[in-house]
């Protein structure tokens, strides 16, 4: 059985995984962003103190962390029809250059929920990790709990757990190679199409896995870059000037 | 106020878990009248139906049953091959350690599907051009190797993650016992890294769990895929994958508690 390796198949459908590899930035991105923005809200209600704004912030993490994420594009992808019920994704995704709104938009969410359950656990330890008296010290000097929640905890909350989000970032971006399941034509997908049109499986899986390593490493040097540059330095850092 | 109600259900337990279980019900019977006011769970769970997707076919594994099967062959593998994997690179024996972190990282960073397509359609090809064997292997066994060796790399890092986690005097107070390196890895350090390492690797089992649905890709008949085999036939997709769901979460939620108590007990333990 001897299997002739040709990598020209690459270059000649260079367009397909072109085509995937923004698809799986989009999802990425997109998905990023607003994982980490609902994670960090569901990871304050946590830690609000109010009994039952916490029991409604459980309940999130503990259902959607719970099944899995296939099951869950599976269910918002074939129960519902997402463009009828928000029409406005139709235009939103438009304006992203995706065509199939549906198969896209069921896969997005279903990622941003599943991921933001992780983050809020990781926000939550983050803010229980740091000391009572920062939240204390921030209401001294007349700040309201938003204020000091927004200004003093929380920053340094993040900068505390960074790593920990950062490989759910991560995670986010290997999962989206899920969405394929439900007909997304991101990098796995475009795969299994170069497959299925040349029988060159072999050579595309390669190029495919290089690339996702290139969107991993670079995501996590990216990331770690933020962390240098842009986030609070806390105190040990600083040098803690008492 | 709020201390009041966080202190009284902490006393009486039962009634806090009856408190969820009125409000859980609540939340699905409302979002079941918003989104899909006609669903019919009747007719789309029959018995035989519940029955395909709990135990699968008659004369072979499938359904819940498989998946549990996949789960547990696969944990049990990838403890083994993730322990040489952590103790190579924790080692630092460079021959050992570069290799284990090469194969760690790399199956750390590559999706899970991608792994299972590799390993179902290209582990063939490669021992036909390197080896010169035929090797044909079912869709079970590729996807129980998939997970292997993912799941190894995972494991792997707790491994060593637990093992970094021993202070250094226990090396040196058996040291001066008269033991050699040898035997104080084998009887001071592994048993107690082991001992730390069993919540994460419980928690590492549900996640395993919850991945198994992914073999779906390959065509093995495990919960998930029956659900969507008997999906494609009548398209009720809201009851049956809704009740998918909720046996995923049952057995995934359960597991995670009862990881999170013995992450409680071990941690009492190693306080004492």
């Amino acid at each position: 059985m001897a299997y002739e390796f040709d990598w020209t198949v690459l270059i000649t459908y260079k367009q397909l995984l072109i085509d995937g590899f923004m698809m799986t930035l989009k999802l990425s991105i997109i998905g990023i962003f607003f994982s980490f923005l609902i994670g960090s809200l569901i990871g304050l209600l946590r830690v609000s103190g109010n009994f039952f704004l916490s029991l409604a912030g459980t309940y999130y993490v503990e259902f959607f962390r719970n099944i899995p994420l296939i099951v869950q594009m599976f269910f918002i992808y074939f129960s519902f029809t997402l463009t009828d019920a928000f029409p406005f994704l139709e235009s939103f995704g438009n304006s992203i250059g995706v065509e199939n709104h549906n198969e896209f938009f069921s896969a997005l969410i279903a990622l941003i929920t599943y991921t933001s359950t992780y983050i809020a656990e990781a926000v939550r330890a983050g803010i229980q990790s740091l000391p009572k008296g920062q939240m204390e010290a921030a209401k001294t000097i007349g700040m309201n709990y938003f204020q000091s929640m927004y200004y003093v905890v929380f920053p340094q909350a993040i900068k505390m757990v960074w790593g920990p989000i950062t490989s759910q970032f991560l995670n986010l971006i290997k999962n989206s190679s899920l969405a394929m399941t439900i007909g997304v034509a991101e990098l796995t997908f475009q795969t299994q199409e170069i497959d299925s049109l040349t029988f060159r499986g072999f050579e595309a899986a390669t190029a495919v896995t290089i690339l996702y390593l290139v969107l991993t490493l670079g995501t996590a040097y990216f990331m770690s870059i933020i962390n240098k540059y842009a986030l609070v330095k806390t105190q040990s850092e600083v040098g803690g000037t008492r | 106020m709020n201390e009041k109600i966080t202190l009284y259900f902490a006393k009486h337990k039962v009634l806090f878990i009856l408190l969820n279980f009125t409000y859980i019900i609540i939340i699905a019977k409302t979002f079941q009248m918003l989104a899909y006011p006609d669903a019919d769970f009747g007719s789309a769970l029959t018995y035989d139906r519940i029955h395909f997707m709990l135990f699968g076919l008659e004369d072979e594994l499938g359904g819940l049953v498989l998946t549990f099967y996949l789960a547990f062959v696969a944990i049990i593998l990838s403890f083994i091959g993730g322990s040489i994997l952590g103790i190579a690179r924790w080692s630092g024996v460079k021959i050992f350690s570069i290799p284990a972190t090469m194969f760690i990282e790399l199956f750390r960073a590559l999706p899970h599907i991608m792994v299972i397509f590799w390993v179902f359609f290209a582990l063939p090809v490669f021992f036909g051009v390197f080896f010169g064997i035929k090797v044909t292997s079912s869709a079970l066994t590729s996807a129980i190797i998939a997970f292997t060796l993912f799941e190894s790399a995972h494991i792997a890092e707790i491994v060593r993650a637990g093992l970094n986690s021993i202070p250094k005097g226990q090396f040196e107070a058996a040291k001066t016992l008269g033991m050699n390196s040898w035997q104080v890895f084998i009887h001071i350090i592994l048993p107690q890294a082991y001992r730390r390492m069993i919540p994460s690797i419980l928690s590492q089992f549900v996640s395993l769990f919850k991945d198994t649905s992914l073999v779906y890709v390959i065509g093995v008949v495990e919960f998930f895929r029956a659900a969507t085999i008997i999906n494609n036939r009548i398209y009720m997709s809201f009851e049956l994958l809704s009740f998918v769901a909720i046996i995923y979460f049952l057995c995934a939620f359960t597991l995670s508690k009862i990881a999170g108590q013995l992450e409680k007990k071990v941690e009492k333990q190693l306080n004492s």
